[in-house]
């Protein structure tokens, strides 16, 4: 019994979320074993975006714990989330419009790299260190076909385009946990299966635990190995993709209708 | 490199025609032109604060005043030389930046620049209250003990050229100027240009994006204060000392000062490097100039002149002068890519790389 806490990356325990007299999370726990990729599924409102801001740090919760790679989370502050190996993409995107692509990419990599104020103005403590980032940033743009958008503005470019770029970031920071927003809101079919093969051969590149929260019931069921229904802030089933397919609960909550919403 | 030499070349052409000015100008534009550095330093403080950081600062003036009376102080009081009393201001700044910019954590946008117009409004009162230090409103003479007929005295302070090299007093106190100029200038760029100044546009257009990215935002933001204000005491440090007779007084730091140089930022054009400068020379070239050349009825109303230009080219070229050279430049090389395409001669690559050289 244990063991098998101490095994999971991330322990989600009694987690309430409230914003004013709304329960978007209503003491939700799970826990996520590390390796696998692992979809959040749930209606809208479910409350799967809020966990993830949950876990990022950026919503405070009134009761419960979270614990990531035996480390409680809710110490630390939301800088330090990355840096603790956490990475993470959003669901109405984050990205900064003031710099290029290339740029909002090397930001990814500002937890793996060092320098304060005087290092950077004095522009050769940290030569090499940019050269790194900068190298390395454009193979990140490299693998997720982006390296043609380097040097442009984020401005104007393809939603879809500037859902990778935020992935391209995320993966900058080498995390252990990714977790990803919707990554497939926006694009089209063909993109979707192109995404799905993406996302699965980066959790083996990167070796990342990946935890997805996608409407996409097509994607979800091919890449996951595990999936974790929520409703109303609350866990109501859990299992491989075949249990949850077949679990009545879940047909009645979720997956009746919305299949034809998303696409 | 030959790219690398191509991209520098007009940054080379404009420090080689900086450090020849003083020896092809009069004592007149020499002087004005120095006068016009500390101005483009402490602009370019403000930019980084409110063009790149997105943290509006309407009292920077203050800061200004504060490094100009630091300045004076450990020169005249504790016989300090020039570069290190400006270092020590800049120090001070620097603190004092810290301490503005720690509340500025939980206020923001409007109500930031509304507690920074304080600081301004009372930074005058301040060294009227301390007048016995400062001199108030009568102000302070920075001098030195120096041999004067035969004995031991207190003079304003001079820029003596280093002996054998020939140059004249107004045009050594310009290379110095120019120097620490420079220095800030490229520190500047060089921030920008790093992790830290991409930490800091995130900061502005997106602080979730840079907090989950793993940037310590309060920190990042204080920080960023104290650097934007220390440069603006080396700017204020500079100013006490530009004139033949060093000598500062309260009225010269009003909330006036603060918001001259946010014009310099906005009219050379925020988050660039170059813009602060360009906006400080349009600036100078405006009151030095073209004011003394007005009408005598006219004069009075400068402010407004300056006022209702300040709207028409923030309506027009949000971007300042830089924005308007950026737009203007890739016109021009998209104008040159369609005639090359037409030629059928060279591919757009190539041309990129030459236009450069024929500019
Ligand atoms: N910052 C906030 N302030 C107030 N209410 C919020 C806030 N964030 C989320 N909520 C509410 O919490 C509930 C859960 O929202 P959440 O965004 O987590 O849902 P979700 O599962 O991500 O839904 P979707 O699939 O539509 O993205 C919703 O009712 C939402 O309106
Ligand atoms: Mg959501």
């Amino acid at each position: 019994m244990q063991r098998t806490e101490d095994l999971s990356l991330l322990e989600v325990n009694d987690i309430e979320v409230r914003f004013g007299g709304l329960i978007a999370l209503g003491g939700l726990s799970f826990s996520l074993e590390e390796g696998g990729i692992c979809s959040l599924i749930g209606p809208n409102g479910a409350g799967k975006t809020t966990l993830f801001n949950v876990v990022s740090r950026l919503y405070q919760p009134s009761s419960g714990s979270v614990t990531f790679a035996g480390r409680d989370l809710l110490a630390l502050p939301a800088h330090k989330i990355a840096s603790n190996g956490i990475a993470r993409t959003f669901q109405n995107l984050a990205l900064v419009p003031g710099l290029s692509v290339l740029d909002n990419v090397m930001i990814g990599a500002h937890p793996r790299t060092r320098g304060g104020v005087w290092a950077a103005a004095s522009w050769f403590p940290l030569r090499s260190q940019e050269t790194r980032t900068r190298t390395r940033a454009l193979e990140v743009l490299e693998r997720l076909d982006l390296d043609r958008f380097a040097a442009a503005r984020c401005a104007g470019l393809p939603y879809g385009t500037l859902k990778r770029i935020e992935l391209a970031r995320s993966l900058m920071s080498d995390p252990r946990l990714l977790l990803l927003d919707e990554p497939a809101s926006g694009l089209t079919h063909s993109e979707v299966d192109e995404l799905a093969s993406v996302i699965t051969s980066i959790r083996d590149e990167f070796s990342m635990t990946v935890l997805l929260v996608e409407h996409h019931m097509g994607m979800v069921m091919s890449v996951s190995d595990s999936i974790v229904v929520m409703e109303l802030g609350r866990k109501i089933a859990e299992g491989t993709p075949q249990e949850i397919q077949s679990n009545a609960r879940v047909i009645a909550a979720y997956l009746g209708e919305p299949e034809e919403a998303t696409s | 490199m030959t790219k690398n030499l191509q991209a520098r070349a007009p940054w080379i052409v404009a420090a080689i025609v900086l450090v020849v000015l003083p020896l092809q100008l009069n004592s007149y534009w020499v002087g004005t032109i120095t006068q016009w550095m500390p101005l483009a330093i402490a602009a370019l403080g403000l930019n980084l604060l409110t063009g790149y950081n997105g943290q509006i600062s309407v009292g920077h003036g203050a800061l200004y005043g504060a490094g100009a009376y630091t300045t004076a102080l450990l020169i005249t009081n504790w016989r300090w030389g020039f570069l290190g009393a400006i270092l020590g201001a800049s120090v001070v700044c620097f603190f004092i930046g810290v301490l503005i910019g720690l509340p500025a954590l939980r206020i923001k946008g409007l109500y930031l620049a509304l507690v920074t117009l304080a600081v301004a409004t009372l930074f005058p009162q301040i060294l009227e209250m301390f007048s016995k230090t400062t001199g108030g409103s009568t102000g302070l003479s920075i001098t030195s003990p120096q041999i004067y007929r035969g004995s031991l005295r207190e003079k304003p302070v001079r820029f003596l050229p280093p002996e054998g090299s020939g140059l004249a007093t107004d045009q050594w106190k310009y290379y110095f100027f120019l120097a620490i100029t420079l220095v800030c200038f490229i520190l500047v760029r060089n921030l920008v240009k790093s992790r830290f100044g991409r930490s800091l546009v995130a900061i502005r257009d997106n602080e979730v994006a840079a907090a989950v990215s793993g940037v310590n935002v309060a920190s990042a933001k204080v920080i960023t204060f104290g650097v934007s204000s220390a440069l603006a005491g080396i700017g204020g440090g500079l100013a006490a000392l530009a004139n033949d007779q060093p000598r500062i007084a309260s009225g010269s730091f009003t909330i006036e000062t603060s918001l001259y140089f946010l014009v310099a930022v906005v009219v050379g054009g925020a988050a660039s490097i170059i813009g602060p400068a360009i906006g400080a020379i349009a600036y100078g070239l405006f009151l030095n100039v073209l004011t003394p050349e007005l009408p005598e009825d006219l004069k009075a109303s400068t402010p407004l002149i300056l006022g209702g230009l300040l709207i028409v080219l923030m309506l027009t070229e949000p971007g300042g002068i830089v924005g308007l050279w950026r737009r203007l430049s890739a016109a021009v090389r998209r104008k040159r890519h369609r005639h090359s395409d037409r030629a059928g001669h060279k591919k757009p690559e190539t041309i990129v790389e030459t236009t450069g050289g024929n500019q």
